[in-house]
């Protein structure tokens, strides 16, 4: 009969390695937990090293147990097999919309996984050694020595990428003019998609199609635009953002020469605009030489047939005229920077005023043009009263105002109405919403990392329900305060269906707007059972139903200014028209509300 | 009162209705010196000055807060006071579309 002490004293040093290696992997897995946020590959490896980590328990326990029914089969007693299971808490941070992430705790989780990648493999080596030196299957430990394996093989792969970062993300990432805290702040995108890259699922090719744009390949920025065109993958610009900061000088410098680069959202917002003024030089030079051509050839050949052609080249010159008009700085303003345009179709343009990547407070305007680039001018003009207003009231904070005319509204009069346009409206605001969404995951995989910037959407006419679109694509991630004024309808029921939180949902009065013409789209947004909340314009029926909503020193337009700063407290609100009580009860200083 | 330089500049009038090239001209100044303490009486004295004069008061801000909106009759200048950022008071108006010449172009 054999002796239980053997076995037992086994056990006991069994339970020993289990005492100090069952929460090797406890610390990476709640930094990973705490992080996974982010989005990218984060989530997946997080979900990887819990399953490591449940393998490494279970793996220990199995051992343990298989140890204490031998030490009960040589006639000992039964050993307590401690539980070996740690809880680790999933509660994930609410991040706000442009929070970055602390490069030590990626630190911190890197020099982790390193440490049990070098003292794992001796423990599941030793373990291994107790078990087979007693006729039990070594498995437990062997299972231990993959763990190992692959805690190493994330360990490098993670430190390589960290080490990358670190050296190519320079500190302004901190906000300035504030102490310095130790430690540098990431973008959570660059955590989701070069940091955690390996980890992170790629169904369009992005990565391919990058690898091959940094080469200079054309045709892959086209591919990349034709991805992002369809707002499916909400991670696309982060993950543009990631690749930027790993290419060099001279490699970032011909990007910027690369036809339609600028127009990748995720880029820094400077770059964007250089690239994209290199573009539009480039267009203005073919198109002028085209132009030539075609003049030459109608006097030469006197077809008639031939001037549709020289119509269009003439119209897209006539755009580039129109956008490098609209792109001269204005006294008292900031620098235009041109983040998007297209002069083919009905044209696009995209033009911020403000930096995006740094401004604390961000504002996209999204008209509901049916005449394209032609009347840009009037949505620039919009922007820079919104950009005066909301920095009248930001104090110390800067603003950024963005003209958004993104997409191609159908060039139908809105005066008429005809069942066929609200379609034709609808759908061009469904392929609208997609580029909406795109161009706002875009604004924030660029801006420097901030725990208090903030994000305004405001959705003008027919551009509300391009927002509408967009903001059901990207439910809790669009903006912090959407405003819709002179809206048809958003295409949802109610303000919470947009995937912003209802209190966050603001309406003008649709008033005598003609666009109610068209058909609505969705639930009236002006309707109390919408659930939005009143944003007052100050127009009722006696008044000029036409005055612009951005007549400066407006009730409408201070209290868009008011919505974009947060000081929800400080907008204004109607007058009582009968101001009789005042006058018998004059100690009621203050104007009541109606 | 200090006027403010860039409330000089004539916006594009940006009324649905209107020709593109009519602008509105607009004035502003922050009402420099005054203690915030005097900010809610100064509201009351515009106010009651507004309506003396017979324009229309169109929003006001809640109670506490100085903001005012107008709107001038008979000929429909925007007015406001309004506290901004840094416990400024500033007045501005500013004009319906006008044509920049006084009248319609030739």
């Amino acid at each position: 009969m054999a002796d239980h002490r053997a076995a037992l004293a086994a056990y006991e040093r069994a339970a020993a390695l289990a005492a100090g290696h069952h929460t090797d992997l406890d610390p990476a897995t709640r930094l990973m937990h705490a992080h996974a946020w982010v989005g990218g590959g984060a989530p997946a490896f997080a979900d990887a090293l819990s399953r490591h980590r449940s393998a490494l328990q279970s793996s220990l326990a199995g051992a343990l147990h298989a140890l204490a029914l031998l030490v009960v089969r040589h006639g000992g007693p039964a050993p307590a097999v401690p539980a070996l299971t740690t809880p680790v808490t999933t509660l994930a941070p609410a991040a706000g919309r442009f929070q970055g992430i602390d490069a030590d705790a990626m630190t911190a989780l890197v020099a982790s996984l390193g440490r049990v990648a070098h003292t794992l493999p001796v423990a599941g080596a030793r373990l291994a050694a107790e078990l087979s030196g007693h006729g039990l299957s070594a498995e437990p430990g062997h299972a231990l020595g993959r763990i190992a394996t692959w805690t190493a093989a994330q360990s490098d792969d993670l430190r390589r990428r960290l080490h990358r970062i670190r050296e190519t993300v320079p500190s302004r990432s901190l906000p300035s003019g504030l102490s310095l805290p130790p430690g540098l702040l990431l973008p959570s995108g660059l955590a989701a998609y070069g940091l955690f890259g390996a980890h992170a699922a790629d169904p369009a090719g992005a990565e391919r199609l990058l690898a091959r744009a940094g080469a200079g390949d054309e045709e892959a920025v086209t591919r990349l635009l034709a991805v992002q065109e369809g707002g499916a993958d909400g991670g696309l610009a982060a993950r543009v953002a990631a690749w930027w900061t790993t290419l060099s000088a001279g490699t970032r410098e011909r990007l910027t020469a690369l036809p339609r680069f600028g127009l990748l959202n995720g880029l820094p917002a400077a770059t964007r605009d250089r690239a994209n003024r290199h573009w539009l030089a480039e267009q203005r030079t073919r198109l002028e030489r085209e132009l030539e051509t075609a003049t030459a050839d109608l006097g030469r050949l006197a077809d008639p047939g031939l001037l549709g052609g020289w119509e269009r080249i003439a119209a897209r010159l006539r755009r580039i005229d129109l956008i490098e008009a609209d792109l001269r700085p204005v006294p008292g303003h900031p620098e235009p920077l041109l983040l998007a345009f297209d002069v083919t179709g009905q044209g696009r343009l995209v033009v911020s005023w403000g930096d995006p990547d740094t401004a604390d407070i961000t504002v996209t305007s999204v008209s509901g043009l049916t005449s394209g680039l032609d009347a840009a001018h009037g949505d620039l003009e919009r922007s820079r009263a919104l950009w005066q207003q909301a920095s009248y009231y930001s104090g110390d904070r800067t603003i950024a105002s963005i003209t958004w005319l993104g997409y191609n509204a159908p060039q139908l009069d809105p005066g008429l109405m005809d069942p066929a346009k609200s379609v034709a409206f609808a759908s061009a605001a469904a392929a609208g919403g997609k580029a909406l969404a795109s161009f706002n995951d875009g604004l924030h995989a660029a801006h420097r990392p901030s725990g208090t910037a903030r994000a305004v959407v405001i959705g003008h006419s027919y551009g509300s329900l391009t927002t509408g679109r967009a903001a059901v694509l990207r439910p809790g991630r669009f903006a912090d305060d959407v405003i819709l004024i002179g809206s048809p309808g958003v295409g949802v029921d109610h303000a919470r269906q947009l995937g912003v939180r209802a209190e966050h949902v603001w309406v003008g009065e649709a008033g005598n707007d003609p666009v109610a013409a068209l058909g609505r789209f969705g639930a009236d947004p002006g309707d109390a059972s919408f659930g939005g909340r009143h944003m007052p314009v100050g127009r009722e029926v006696f008044t000029s139903a036409h005055s612009s909503y951005w007549q400066p020193y407006s009730t409408s337009l201070q209290n868009m200014g008011r919505i974009i700063n947060g000081q929800y407290d400080k907008i204004v609100h109607p007058a009582p028209l009968n101001t009789q009580p005042q006058l018998l009860m004059p100690e009621l200083g203050n104007p009541t509300e109606r | 009162m200090e006027l403010i330089e860039s409330s000089l500049a004539p916006h594009a009038c940006l009324n649905d209705d209107q020709p593109d090239d009519k602008v509105v001209i607009g004035r502003a100044y922050w009402l420099r010196d005054v203690p915030t303490s005097e900010n809610m009486s100064i509201s009351q004295q515009v106010r009651a000055h507004w309506e003396a004069a017979g324009h229309r008061i169109v929003a006001v801000g809640r109670p506490g807060n100085p903001d005012l909106s107008g709107e001038s009759r008979p000929d429909g200048f925007t007015l406001t006071l309004t506290w901004a950022e840094g416990d400024n008071l500033y007045l501005g108006a500013a004009s319906p579309c006008v044509w920049p010449d006084g009248r319609p172009p030739e």
